[in-house]
């Protein structure tokens, strides 16, 4: 079984829709699928998929500090301990914690002199599993509001995946990752055996681009990389291009034009590839999955 | 939760009417948006003071097209084992949660980096001062060389994962700059998603605008966005982004903003010529000012200034 994460660095590049449709078309070419989503904080991947997810279960995987006010004597040590700054002075009475800024780190309740301050696991997410309409399985992950260590939901989402794609006997997980390159890509891009990024011609995502691949360099994930509307401006994928292949010497496995049946497709919850098979973004995402059919399985 | 948290969490320290800028999807125009508005709200005749907190992806700078330069290094506490003090009793191990410390044997602790979260609870719990204070740098602030406008924009340092410390860092040191040298408004182009660095980077906003598309990933994400600003109690605005794409769905915008009972203040025409402005590294209202696009953010400036004026 291998895995397959899809980061990009940039936001909004085109993981959800590329990941949906390359699920769907290596899925029906006779590789078994598992689809895991990774980016909790606006997990999209089940929606390009039209899979309604229902079955929800709930995660504890965030610290968080309480005051027990029965024990509290307002010595208020607690206060200058906390390097986040979370506990405050409320009315000068008693300390009171923010639990947005509290990341349960316990220095808190080793200055307390009566043990007033404990630390307890709160539910700070959730992990959805679903059947996608085209057979194969889908895990997605969701952060609660306002929570922290959206990077322990990455770790359990893709830990039920692989528990998943081992019980359906998949050939591959196909991981929908975060934007970014801080902890949950970190946390995603673990025990990956190789990455897909999605970039487009523009500065900004060269930028991104170039961070990403450095921490896939430093896990040392292998990388191969797809442009994504690249006919939008043509001279700058050419100038991407020779960066990609000379800066970074990473293969290019695809471009993929702009195409209006894209957005289209995204507008009925179906993946392009199965809304109009033969456009010309269609035809690129074939013959990507091709290539990676050669390249990674 | 009581009102005195959410009050203690979104004292001001400044004066300066906040803006930031978010979205939840990545993608959907947030740094075009505060991009545009800033210079749309400088022709207004307001000293902007722009912040990256996109520490991951800092893109801010080139679509403003300035270069910036390090201005400070941001540092991250690290236990740094005295041995000669270090009486081996374990007590700086069992305090870190983030299980960073770890003794082998009898052994002096040892320390893994990448756990560390800098909360310094081994210096507290450590009976005999044998803990001093080390540091590694997690990420650099970076400002812009531009006169127009003060771009102070944060950056993670590749492959570590603190990325909220770099946003909390990059802002303590633009809102300080801002009091110090006497800006109008400042703007926070925030990074997507809903976790901590957002919540960091809308802190103390009074008023957060969530860009979107109208889409349906666009308009889920904006739900999840509109639920992190209403929990945080941060007052919201709505901007739908590329509203005339092919088959967009600006009804299901609207349906979200109702329920959230905010208000979409401005539509934004899809421009394929702003792929090649952006990469040109020139705002795009600058360049089209006779554009829809740009005539969108001169409204959005106006309807900011309103609102700032009736604070």
């Amino acid at each position: 079984m291998k895995e397959l994460i899809i980061v990009s660095g940039k936001g909004g590049a085109g993981k959800s829709s590329t990941t949906a449709s390359l699920s769907v078309l290596l899925n029906k070419s006779g590789t078994k699928i598992t689809a895991v989503d990774s980016d909790v904080d606006a997990p999209n991947l089940s929606i390009v998929l039209g899979t309604i997810i229902t079955n929800y279960s709930e995660i504890k995987a965030s610290d968080k500090a309480s005051i027990d006010y029965s024990k509290c004597i307002n010595c208020a040590k607690c206060i200058p301990a906390c390097k986040a700054e979370a506990i405050f002075d409320s009315k000068g009475e008693v300390p009171t914690i923010i639990p947005f800024l509290c990341e349960g780190c316990g220095a808190c309740t080793i200055v307390c002199p009566t043990d007033a301050i404990s630390i307890n696991k709160v539910v700070n997410g959730r992990i959805g599993i679903a059947k996608t309409p085209y057979g194969f399985p889908i895990v997605s992950g969701q952060l609660d509001m306002g929570e922290a260590n959206s990077g322990h939901i990455v770790t359990a989402v893709k830990s039920k995946g692989r528990k998943i794609a081992e019980e359906s006997d998949s050939d591959l997980i196909l991981v929908d990752g975060p934007p970014g390159i801080g902890c949950p890509v970190i946390a995603s891009m673990t025990g990956a055996d190789s990455a897909l990024v999605v970039t487009e011609p523009t500065q900004a995502a060269t930028s991104s681009l170039d961070r990403i691949l450095s921490v896939l360099e430093h896990f040392r994930i292998p990388a191969n990389i797809v442009i994504n509307r690249y006919d939008l401006n043509p001279e700058y994928t050419q100038h991407m291009e020779h960066l990609i292949k000379t800066k970074w010497k990473k293969p290019i496995l695809e471009k993929i034009p702009f195409d209006e049946n894209m957005l289209l497709s995204l507008s009925k919850r179906v993946p392009i590839t199965e809304y109009e098979p033969n456009c010309k973004a269609s035809q690129a995402l074939q013959s990507l999955s091709n290539k990676i059919l050669k390249v990674i399985l | 939760m009581k009102n005195e948290i959410f009050e203690a969490f979104n004292r001001k320290p400044i004066e300066t009417p906040i803006i930031a800028i978010t979205g939840g999807k990545g993608g959907t125009g947030k740094t075009t948006v505060a991009v545009n508005l800033t210079k749309a709200l400088k022709s207004k005749g307001k000293r902007i003071m722009l912040v990256d907190t996109d520490v991951d992806s800092p893109t801010t700078g080139i679509v403003l097209g300035v270069k910036s330069k390090p201005v400070e290094k941001v540092k991250m506490f690290t236990p740094k084992i005295v041995e000669e003090k270090c009486t081996k009793c374990r007590k700086c191990v069992e305090a870190c949660r983030a299980h960073a410390l770890f003794q082998i044997a009898e052994k002096i602790p040892m320390l893994f980096e990448q756990l560390c979260s800098g909360c310094e609870a081994c210096i507290l719990a450590c009976p005999h001062e044998a803990i001093a204070i080390g540091e590694k740098t997690v990420g650099t602030i970076h400002q812009s060389s531009n006169n127009e406008v003060t771009l102070i924009s944060g950056e993670l340092k590749p492959n570590e994962a603190r990325s909220a410390q770099v946003v909390t860092a990059t802002k303590n040191f633009s809102l300080k700059k801002t009091t110090n040298e006497n800006f109008d408004i400042m703007v926070i182009d925030t990074p997507p998603g809903t976790h901590c660095n957002v919540v960091q980077s809308l802190r103390y906003a009074d008023l957060a605008i969530a860009v979107t598309e109208p889409t349906p990933l666009g308009i889920y994400d904006l739900d999840l966005i509109l639920q992190l600003a209403d929990r945080l109690k941060i007052p919201t605005q709505v901007i739908i982004n590329k509203a005339d794409i092919p088959g967009h769905d600006k009804e299901g915008v609207f349906e979200v903003t109702k329920q959230h009972r905010t208000e979409v203040i401005a539509e934004v025409p899809f421009d394929k010529n702003l792929f090649k402005s952006a990469e040109n590294g020139r705002p795009f209202i600058k360049k089209y000012s006779e554009l829809k696009f740009s005539r969108a953010f001169m409204e959005v400036a106006e309807s900011v200034l309103h609102q700032i004026i009736k604070h």
